[in-house]
Formats: C-alpha cells, structure tokens, sequence
C-alpha cells in the first residue's frame, strides 16, 4: 500500500469527523425567518489560487485570479439543503516572449480557465454554511505559439468544498465570506480561493 | 471556528493529491555492477539459456518454474508467480557468465537489483565452450535498490518449444500503458525501443492526426495528466498542429508526442519486433497510414529486415475510409469485425476482442483463407491460459507481454 | 513492497480507521446528555429497530470510475441504490442493499448488531454479497459473477432532526467467475480487497419524508463495479461514491 496516500485518506476523514459533528453539535441561533422554506441565489466574488503548477514553459506565469461564484439553492428550517452552482474561474496564464523550442523561437501567450457546473448540498447551523458538491467544469484552454492562436475545450469531473459565515442584514438578504476549494479531480487541477457573498431569498413559503 | 478551517484545509488536501499516479524507477548497481567488467557473449552462448528453468530458491515469490530468453544482448526472464520479469545484461568472466540487471512484478510496484552466475563448474565452462552441459543460474535478489541479498537459484528444464505456426505476443500501446509505470511513456520512442525486453516481438501503435494532417501515435482522443505534462494543452488533441503539441506539451516521462513517421523509423533501425499494428483512431489517418505502410515496408526490406505494418480497421467509420482507397486492394489490413467484414476489406489478420470467447470455428475458417488470428486484449494469466489452451489464435495484444511469453513458452 | 509490509500498511489503517470512529463519538460526547426522540427509525442511522420493523429506501448511487481503469477519463457509474433494515430482535437486524444498472449488480445481506447511548448510536454488521454481470452489446459475450463479504462498523450521532451517521466497512472478495463466449474462468481466493469509509446524513426535507445523502470512499482492488474494464492492477485505488435516497 502506498502509505503516503493511506495517511493522507486519513488525514481526510479525521478532517471530515472532526468538522461534521462540530457543525452538527453547534449551537442553532433563533432562525431569522419564520418561512419554512426558502430559495435563493448566492452570489460570490473574490480570488481564486491554483494549488499546484504544472507548467514547464519559461516565461511570465500567473496561477489564478478574479474568481466569481452564483448558486441557486432551495432549502428548508432544517438543516440540508441543495442547488446548482457555477460562476468562473481563472486557473493560470502564461506570457512569454522569444521562448526556446525544439521547433525554434516563439512567443507564447497561453491561458487556462474553468467554469463550473456542480449539484451541491449545503448544510447550516448557526451562521457556519459548510457546501459540498460534484459534477463537472467546463476547462478551456487558448494558446499562441508560433503567431497561430489555438482554443480548446473540454467537460471533466470534479468537486468543490466550501466553508463560510453568513451574517444576516435582514430576513431576506445575508452577506458572508467563504473559503473554498475546487478539485478538477479529472485533469488533477485544483483551486483554493476566498470569497466575499451576498444570500438573497428569492421566495420563501 | 480554528480547528474547523483546519479541518477543511486538512481535507482539500487529502484531495489535491488523490491521483492515483505513480512511478517506479528502474533500480541499478552502483557503478554499473559486474557486468561492467565482462566481455560480450556469442549468440551461440546466448542461446544455450534459452529455456525452462525450475526454481530451486526463490520459489516463494517467482513460483516453480521461469522462462528465460534471450532478445539482442538482453536477457529476459518471465515467471508464472507474482506476474514478475527480469530485465538482464549478460556477460563473461573467465570461464563463468554473469547476468545482471532488475526485476519487476509486471502488475504491482515490486522492483529490485538482481544478480546470476553459471560458475564455470555448474555448465558456465561447457556453454562458453560451445557444449552442452547441465545449467545452473545461481544468483540473488532485493529490495528496490539495496544490494540483493536473497537466494534465487535457477536450474535448466528444457529448451524452448519451437511451434510450427508463429505467434505474435503484440504490446498495446507501443508496449504498455502509463498506469503501469514503465520506465517509458506509452506510445513513445523510448518504450518501442525496450519492449522486446518484456517479451514482445510486436507492438500496437494508436494513431491519430494533429490539426494539420501529422500523423502521431496517441492513444486519447483528448490531452490529459495521464499521458503528458503540460498546464495549457486540453481537450482533443485534433484541436491542436503538430508545432502546439511540440511547444505546449510532452509525454509523461518527458518525451515529445512521436510522429507515426519516427515511430516507424525506429521499429525498422532500433528494434527487433516484426510486427506493427497500427490501430486507426480516425479515420481521416487512412490515406497517410496506407502510404506510410508502403514506404516503411519497402524501407525495412532494404535494411533487410522483415517487418510487416498492419492498418487496423475498428470501426465502421474507419472500414469505410480504408475501402474507399483506391490502393486498399494492396494494403495489408487487420480488421476487428466479423469475419464477414473481413472477407469484405480483404484483411490479413483477423482482431477480435477477446471477451467474446476463443471462437475457435471461426479462427479455423480465418486460417482455411490463409488469414490470421489476433485476440485483443489479455492481461490476465488465466484468461491468456483459456486462449493459449483452447485456441489456435495467431497472436494476443497485451498489456503485460511478459506474461503472455511466460503463459506461452512455459508450455510443453 | 514485500507482502507483509503491505499487510502491515493495510493494518495501520485499519485501526486508524477504527480511531477515526472513535474520535468522531468522542467529539459528540457533548450531546449524549441531550433529550432525543428516539422514535423515528432509519436505513442507515444504526439506531435499534423494534422488532418487526422494516425500514428500506430507494435511491441511486454514482461510484466515479478512477482513470487508472478507465484510462481516457474518469467514468460516473449511476446505479439504482435499494437499502433496507428489518428488526428482528430490539438489538438485532436484518440488512440488505441492492445496486443495479445490469452491466453490474450487487445484492448484499447480514446481520447486524446496534445499540444506542442518547444521542449515539452504533451497529456492528456483516453482510455478504453476490455480484452479476452481463456484456453482451459490440465486442463483448461475456457474463461474470463473484461473492463477496463486508463486516462493518457503524457509528451515529443525531442532532435536532439531522442524523448522521459513519461507516467503516472492511471488503473482502470471496470467489469469481467469468464466462466468455464457449470459456469460462473462475476462481475461488477469499483475501482482503480494500476498505470503505462512508459519511451519510439521514433527514425529513419536509414532513415525515425522510431522505439520505452521502459519500462512501472505496479505497480497495478494483472491485464488481469494473468487472468490464477486466483490470489487472493488483493495487488499491480509491472510488468515490455520492449515493442519494428517499426513505420509503
């Protein structure tokens, strides 16, 4: 068994036992709405960092940038609730001029960037919002080299987690901050990004 | 709050790192080891190894009985247990005749150093000598690199079998894949060039075209982390011109993506192998394949060597494309249909998958019509048994060859 | 790495496993001393059911294929997820899952044990399981078939109206057999293949309508999930599985 990974699966779960129940066993503030249930769109901005380089091309290289984040969630006074997320996210850039190949001299402009189509649960108590999801990112990639410009794109699978605090302006609107991480677990990219947001309930019944 | 964002960033990490990729290196003796100080081996002596050996030690881990076999100056040995081979450079010490190198299990992560010996006094002066003698390949093996300490001794059974018909133990991928971390990417040029060392005598190649028509050898329809390293190449590979790919990318050992041209530049110059089955990913690859096919055949024979190139047909869209050549007629295909369709490109080699069965009827009528026979593909030793037993097959694409040549020469 | 380093790896998480369970309850000692209602009975909670209950579910699982067998891409497999539990004695229950998207499909059933301290709850389980599958569409004849085995430990914690609960299971494949076209294969080789951890919550969205989501990560051989790929990787790789239930 590779032991490294055994101690990282570990890591993870001991992670995920020491954060679930101390949610779960957190005090519950007075609801700030009599609705029973609730949908509405969360929408977030702030900057994203891509966790690990893989580049191997000289030149000015960049990794993340400007992130932004929406969701539409429907849930309940109890605790889960579920939505669709997407939003932008910028994974790295490289600018490079007179790089040595084996083809010759070029310049190189290259940039990479993904947007997100995830299901996602969420789960509440006091003002702590934990937000987990999969599905799948629409990566693409543009390209100059050699004066000819290619762009690519491609759907791969992958994750989110997230961790923030809302704080209530009034029943229907909260404002908050998040941190989160994106794992494009398909192409091995992942993200780690902080975000400030603004919860808007759409309708309440 | 402290320990729960502690916990978050705990868990992002387990998952940053879940890929599932590995590398194994191919250990070596420091210094290059005793083979270092020896003198080359005659291809007469060479071929006195050739054959069956029973385990004497070492039989806990490499089971009851090895094949050894010799491929241009490198000696292989394949075992039953474990799935392992051993990589080996052979020489002469005075009057006895050392073998070293690494050995391997072919599905796991298992390597180490290994060392042989035939002493002057157990065949080693006999065989040097050109006579026949009883052999006795006395030797060790370890851990990785450290230096081999456990006793592996091997001792001479019987020759190899020598079947009427050939049988072609042909490598998928160019020789294996990249989840089996061999010391070369798939589909590259390195790997063409060390594949015979695993068994084969024949490769699978996966082609494909760049956005300006360059034939490579690719498996992907799209670029990823498993095949190459390089942050700004995604998506289909046909998206790209050979001169991106070059730039932007490389394969994961740090190769460059091959065109078919080198690719079969190397088979004919650097290798022994027989075979190349060029496994059409698109169909628009037909007309450059069909062409290449003629200049590297004609190539080979020049060189005087006898390698035959195959176009493998494996889908509609690809049968079509080969039919409406106007040189199909003379162009040696290998189709992985029905025998129907077969019959209806004219193929030389029949390909089904395996998973339908040994379909020994139909594999008789294919060689009634002086055609062959090739399953696709087997990795498992009880599944390669079923065929080797069972069936009057041609040859078995594989991932792992060494088994496939232990499964085939083990037998009597 | 020799055999019995591998062993000895696959120990330590064993009983790190074990040690994720038990800190996990340690965590929720807190709520112990709170009042609970310990009527409401579950699939996957391991509160006790009363004799005679039966609890089931239906759903669909999507275990994620890894690439290392799908090579090309990472391959979502949904299957139809059925779960029950029936009391047989105030402690002891019967249990049952079935997964189903004919290429492959499980059914498992065993015995379990569960109890409860307040708020937590645990059950001790083994199940047995029979895997089948069929491949008979372009370039496949081939049916496959095997048993398998499944102790487990589960432990949960409920709070308010959510309920969550943590397994650790141990995988064990038992025997195989694979026919293709006029051959056949089997073999009978009982070993440890791998270890599942699962985190799942159990929760009324409204009303007395009860639904379970969770994620169980299968780190093991791959397993009847694949039986198609007809992987030979002799090492462990890790599936992730989302699963999604109502509670009928």
């Amino acid at each position: 068994m590779n032991t490294t990974f055994g101690n990282r699966i570990t890591a993870g779960f001991v992670a995920l036992s020491t954060l679930v129940p101390m949610l779960v066993g957190a005090q519950s503030l007075p609801a700030d709405t009599t609705a029973r249930f609730r949908v509405g769109v969360d929408v977030g901005g702030g900057y994203a960092y891509k966790l690990r380089s893989t580049n191997q091309l000289p030149g000015n290289y960049t990794r993340g940038g400007p992130a932004t984040t929406v969701r539409v969630k429907w849930g309940s006074h109890n605790v889960i609730g579920a939505g669709i997320e997407t939003g932008w996210l910028p994974i790295s850039s490289l600018l490079s001029s007179g790089a040595s190949t084996s083809l010759g001299a070029t310049n190189i402009d290259a940039s990479l960037s993904a947007v997100p189509l995830l299901f996602i649960v969420a789960l509440q108590r006091s003002n702590v919002q934990l937000h987990g999801g999969f599905g799948y990112y629409r990566v693409s990639a543009t390209a100059t080299v050699f004066e000819s410009t290619i762009e690519s794109s491609e759907w791969d699978f992958g994750y989110m987690l997230a961790l923030g605090y809302v704080y209530p302006l009034n029943p229907s609107v909260r404002v908050g901050a998040e941190v989160k991480w994106n794992n494009i677990s398909e192409v091995q990219i992942s993200l780690l990004s902080l975000q400030a947001r603004v919860l808007v309930s759409l309708w309440e019944w | 709050m402290n320990k729960v964002l502690q916990g978050a960033v705990l868990l992002a990490f387990v998952f940053v790192s879940c890929s599932g990729d590995f590398t194994v290196s191919v250990p070596e003796f420091e210094g290059g080891g005793a083979i270092t100080k020896s003198l080359r081996l005659d291809d007469s002596v060479k071929a006195k190894l050739n054959g069956v050996y029973s385990v004497e030690s070492g039989f806990d881990i490499f089971g009851r009985t090895v094949v050894g076999k010799w491929n241009g100056n490198t000696f292989s040995i394949f075992t039953g247990k474990n799935s392992a081979y051993f990589v080996l450079q052979g020489g002469r010490v005075d009057s006895s005749i050392v073998l070293e190198g690494y050995w391997r299990y072919a599905r796991a992560v298992n390597t180490g150093l290994t060392r042989f010996m035939l002493d002057a006094q157990e065949g080693g002066r006999e065989v040097l000598q050109g006579t026949t003698a009883p052999i006795v390949l006395r030797g060790t093996f370890g851990e990785g690199t450290s230096t081999p300490g456990s006793a592996l001794v091997l001792r001479y059974l019987r020759p190899l079998p020598q079947p009427a018909r050939p049988f072609w133990t042909i490598a998928h991928r160019g020789g294996g894949r990249n989840s089996d971390a061999l010391p070369e990417s798939e589909n590259s040029l390195g790997l063409l060039q060390i594949v015979e060392h695993f068994g084969a005598n024949a490769v699978e190649l996966d082609v494909r075209l760049t956005s300006d028509g360059v034939p490579i050898i690719f498996h992907d329809e799209n670029l990823s982390p498993r095949l190459i390293t390089g942050e700004f190449a995604i998506g289909p590979i046909a998206n790209y011109s050979y001169a991106h790919l070059r730039t932007l990318c490389m394969l994961k050992n740090g190769e460059p993506i091959p065109k078919l041209t080198e690719a079969l530049e190397t088979v004919v110059t650097k290798t022994g192998l027989s075979l190349v089955w060029m496994d059409t990913k698109v169909p628009e690859a037909i007309p450059a394949m069909i062409a290449l096919q003629r200049e590297y055949s004609q190539r080979a024979a020049t060189l005087g060597r006898s390698v035959e190139f195959l176009i493998g047909l494996p889908t509609e869209e690809a049968m079509a494309a080969f039919l409406a050549h106007p040189l199909h007629p003379s162009a040696r295909a290998l189709c992985e249909f029905d025998v129907a369709d077969v019959r209806r490109t004219n193929a030389t080699v029949w390909g089904p998958s395996w998973a339908r069965g040994p379909m020994t009827e139909d594999v008789i009528t294919m060689h009634n019509e002086g055609r062959r026979v090739f399953f696709w593909t087997l990795d498992e030793a009880d599944y390669i048994r079923v065929f080797l037993n069972e069936g009057v097959l041609d040859g078995i694409v594989t991932d792992y060859p060494s088994i496939v040549a232990y499964e085939y020469y083990v037998r009597q | 790495m020799p055999p019995t380093e591998r062993n000895h790896g696959r120990g330590i998480l064993l009983h790190r496993s074990f040690g994720i369970l038990l800190l996990a309850t340690l965590l929720t000692l807190p709520l112990l001393a709170e009042p609970q209602d310990s009527s409401q009975t579950f699939v996957l909670f391991p509160r006790p059911l009363p004799s005679g209950t039966f609890n089931s579910s239906l759903g669909i699982s999507m275990t994620i294929i890894p690439r290392a067998i799908v090579q090309e891409g990472v391959l979502p497999l949904p299957m139809v997820d059925v779960r029950m539990r029936y009391g047989l004695t105030d402690h002891l229950f019967l249990s049952g899952q079935a997964n189903l998207v004919y290429v492959t499909n499980q059914v498992s059933l065993g015995l379990g044990w569960s109890h409860s301290f307040g708020r937590l709850s645990f059950a001790l389980e083994d199940k047995v399981g029979y895997w089948l599958g069929f491949a008979g569409f372009e370039g496949f004849d081939a049916t496959a078939m095997g048993l398998t085995h499944y102790p487990s430990v589960t432990v949960g914690v409920a709070a308010d109206n959510l309920y969550l609960s943590f397994r650790t299971e141990a995988l064990f494949t038992i025997s195989q057999h694979t026919y293709f076209g006029t051959a056949s294969v089997g073999r009978i080789n009982p070993k440890l293949a791998g270890f599942a951890f699962t985190l799942a919550a159990e929760q009324a969205l409204w009303k007395d309508n009860y639904f379970m989501f969770g994620t169980r990560i299968q780190y093991a051989l791959p397993m009847y999930q694949t039986w198609l790929a007809f992987s030979a990787f002799d090492r462990w790789l890790v599936f992730p599985e989302v699963f999604i239930g109502y509670e009928l």
